[in-house]
């Protein structure tokens, strides 16, 4: 059973919601295992708190990322730029330019 | 007017009062009271983060060399090159207060854009920069890599990307853009709109209508005159003909899901609760306010939605309904109860159908 991994991007000046979803059994293998290592560097937990779900207070026009990782159960945070967390920019590197507007 | 001697000895308000409570004394307490709540609200986190930061910004700049908060009228505005960089400290000095345009477009684009929307705010309603106290003006350009959007970090920052050629092409081309970034400032000043559903939504539709008014002062167009549309001059091939119309909310592009009334309200968890969606039904109501009174739109509406940004009842989380209840009072005492003014405030909220 694969792992499916959903990728929006929303909000940002522009209020559109971009989206990647893809199975990581149909990437390509270099691009599934730089998904696979770079998931394993995704802190979930560190991003359940309300401080990294919500933008910075008075901030405006940030872009929010919702994931959702489905493979063995449910994984999914939500962050607001900027990124901190290292892994998860590797993350948005690979899957961004696979979105597509929603 | 700040006074510039901030840091004069008063005692603070007890901590206990609400931020809320602060506010309504700042707006409309004695002068004593308005320090003393100012004092503490200065205690709050986000305050001294700011005040930190601008201070940062302030020995890094020399801008503390220049006169701040005094008569007004001058913008203080420093521009830096991010230089592709996703860092958020600020990158290397562009251009700053008064000197000439140099060769970067996207420089000189956001030193004009600041100052039309300087000499917006300061010409038309009396408010001397994003703190009215004549805070500096910040602009980063080229930051980070093909990046489609702009931001304002809560921190006195506007940050700019250079577009990735798909949604947008560079975002300081269009003055519209540099208005609404900075008048996320000025509501954090004000209202302090929390930027979360309607609260949220409410916020962006103060940034959309203060960003379309530069632009319609800048052109001097009448209400009539101007197209109402956001973005026009700064969306690439997907987002064309432009990002969002006040005129006609849900029509300016292929994505554009804005709704033009409370019937439409969407609800979704993305964009904070849809805040840059529902922003369409705001935007509607003071598009059809504006046109029906006629003449320019920032002469009568864009003064009484100033006027409601900054009205005591209006709080970090009011929503559509307290805000029209407060455009509606304003014009009331701006131009009397039964004025032609009142009945084309009540029509714009009427046509939203935000009921009051
Ligand atoms: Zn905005």
């Amino acid at each position: 059973m694969g792992t499916r991994v959903r990728l929006t991007r929303s909000g940002g000046f522009a209020g559109l919601s971009m989206v990647a979803s893809v199975d990581l059994d149909e990437l390509p293998e270099s691009e599934a295992s730089q998904v696979r290592a770079a998931l394993s560097q995704v802190n979930f937990d560190g991003h359940s708190d309300p401080g990294h779900a919500a933008p910075v207070r008075g901030a405006a026009d940030t872009y929010q990322y919702d994931l959702e990782v489905l493979g063995r159960g449910r994984r999914s945070l939500t962050v607001h730029e900027p990124i901190a967390d290292p892994g998860l920019q590797t993350l948005l590197d690979v899957l961004l330019p696979r979105a597509e507007p929603e | 007017m700040r006074p510039t001697h901030l840091h004069q000895h008063r005692s603070p308000v007890a901590c206990i009062v609400p931020p809320d409570l602060l506010r309504d004394i700042i707006r409309n307490g004695t002068e004593e009271e308005r320090w003393a709540a100012a004092d503490t609200m200065a205690i709050d986190t986000t305050f001294r983060t700011l005040r930190a930061a601008f201070a940062a910004t302030v020995a890094a700049t020399k801008v503390a060399m220049l006169p701040m908060g005094g008569q007004g009228g001058q913008p203080q505005r420093t521009i830096y090159d991010q230089k592709n960089s996703t860092a958020i400290a600020l990158g290397t000095v562009a251009r700053t207060e008064g000197q000439p345009a140099v060769r970067d477009a996207a420089v000189n684009e956001a030193y004009d854009g600041f100052g039309a929307t300087y000499k917006f705010f300061w010409e038309v309603l009396g408010r001397n920069s994003t703190d009215n106290a004549g805070m500096p003006i910040l602009g980063l350009v080229h930051y980070s890599t093909n990046y489609a959007n702009a931001f304002w970090d809560g921190q006195g920052h506007m940050f700019f990307g250079d577009g990735d050629g798909r949604l947008f092409v560079r975002l300081t081309k269009s003055v519209d853009v540099i208005g609404h970034e900075l008048a996320h400032g000025v509501t954090q000043y004000e209202a302090n709109l929390v930027y979360q559903g309607q609260s949220g939504a409410l916020n962006e539709s103060m940034s959309d209508v203060f960003g379309s008014l530069v632009k319609q002062y800048a052109k001097n167009q009448t209400a009539k005159q101007a197209d109402w549309l956001i973005g026009k001059d700064v969306v690439g091939p997907t987002l064309k003909p432009a990002l969002r119309s006040m005129k006609a909310p849900g029509t300016a592009n292929p994505y554009d899901k804005q709704p033009a009334n409370m019937d439409k309200f969407v609800y979704t968890a993305a964009d904070n609760g849809g805040v840059h969606i529902n922003s369409g039904i705001p935007n509607h109501a003071f598009y059809v306010a504006a046109t029906a009174m006629g003449g320019k739109a920032w002469e009568k509406a864009g003064r009484i939605w100033y006027d409601s940004l900054r009205d005591a009842k209006i709080r970090p989380t009011s929503g559509f309904k307290a805000f029209a209840r407060a455009t509606v009072r304003q014009a009331q005492m701006r131009f009397g109860d039964t004025s032609a003014e009142v009945d084309a405030v009540r029509a714009g909220w009427d046509k939203a159908k935000v009921k009051m």
